[in-house]
């Protein structure tokens, strides 16, 4: 059975649940197909893919030991 | 007494009869994540501290509203929502200042043929001092994301919570969180992309 051709705008719209594993087999290989010949398209997926990892490392930050103290300070005054 | 291992429904049960030592361990549970996602919805540290207090009085106080029909944590996570944005609300109401963009500049911009010009600068992230640069650079984009948007960005991309779960807090379906997570994702992608451009 021939796939499906993917395009650039719907290869886009597809990549939440492409990046998730969520596509159905069918469709992750008619968008892998599309990658496989538009590098454009493997340009705007490396990029996004960064973006996410980016956003991933601003998880490490943690409560400065400073606020912790006064917040604890805070409710140990307040909560009785 | 120890509460480390014990569940957050079982702390939630001794915080109603007033034990302070099983509050104390909610608290620890749960500063670090909420200070996170109040920081980003707020934007700065010291808006992030007075919702920290606000939550933690909340979660205290009003205990017995927690009926268990969704998670504790998305319980918490909602209250910090909620709380952030009135915090900002007031702090915008005084300031008379729209940070926020408007929700068609995070309407994906199509060139002809659906290509977007991209260049790929995924590889030169891999510099330390770089990223760091860009993560500034993605903080003080999220700030411009408007409400609705920041909160699935921010729970989804750095607190790392499924759909379903954002879904919940949010009070929005599985595909509205998709929707919005996608638009957040590709305005912060254009914004380190143009930093990028600048910088050269």
């Amino acid at each position: 059975m021939e796939t499906k051709k993917i395009s650039c705008r719907e290869m886009v719209d597809l990549l939440v649940d492409y990046l998730d594993g969520k596509l159905s087999r069918e469709t992750t290989k008619e968008l892998q197909e599309h990658l496989s010949g538009c590098s454009p398209c493997i340009s705007f997926i490396n990029t996004y893919r960064k973006t996410i990892t980016l956003s991933q490392k601003l998880k490490c930050e943690s409560i400065p030991p400073e606020l912790q103290r006064r917040l604890r300070d805070f409710l140990r005054e307040k909560v009785r | 007494m120890d509460y480390s291992k014990t569940s957050d429904l079982a702390l939630v049960e001794r915080i109603k009869g007033r034990d302070q030592e099983a509050f104390a361990e909610i608290v620890n549970r749960y500063e670090n994540r909420c200070y996170r996602l109040a920081l980003r919805l707020t934007g700065n540290r010291m808006d992030a501290e007075e919702v920290l207090q606000d939550v933690f009085l909340s979660i205290y106080y009003k205990i017995d509203t927690f009926r268990g029909d969704s998670s504790f944590s998305s319980w918490v996570y909602r209250i910090t929502v909620n709380t952030s944005y009135m915090k900002l609300r007031e702090r915008r109401r005084i300031q008379s200042h729209e940070s926020s963009i408007s929700l068609e500049e995070l309407s994906p911009v199509y060139k002809g043929g659906g290509h977007y010009g991209v260049t790929d600068w995924s590889e030169e992230g891999d510099n330390p001092l770089l990223d760091e640069e860009l993560k500034a650079v993605l903080q003080k984009a999220i700030a411009e994301l408007p409400e609705g948007y920041r909160e699935v960005f921010v729970m989804r991309d750095v607190e790392g919570l499924s759909n379903e779960e954002v879904g919940k807090v949010a009070g929005l379906t599985v595909a509205a969180v998709k929707s919005r997570l996608h638009r957040s994702r590709m305005f912060l992608r254009n914004k380190l992309s143009d930093h990028l451009k600048d910088r050269k």
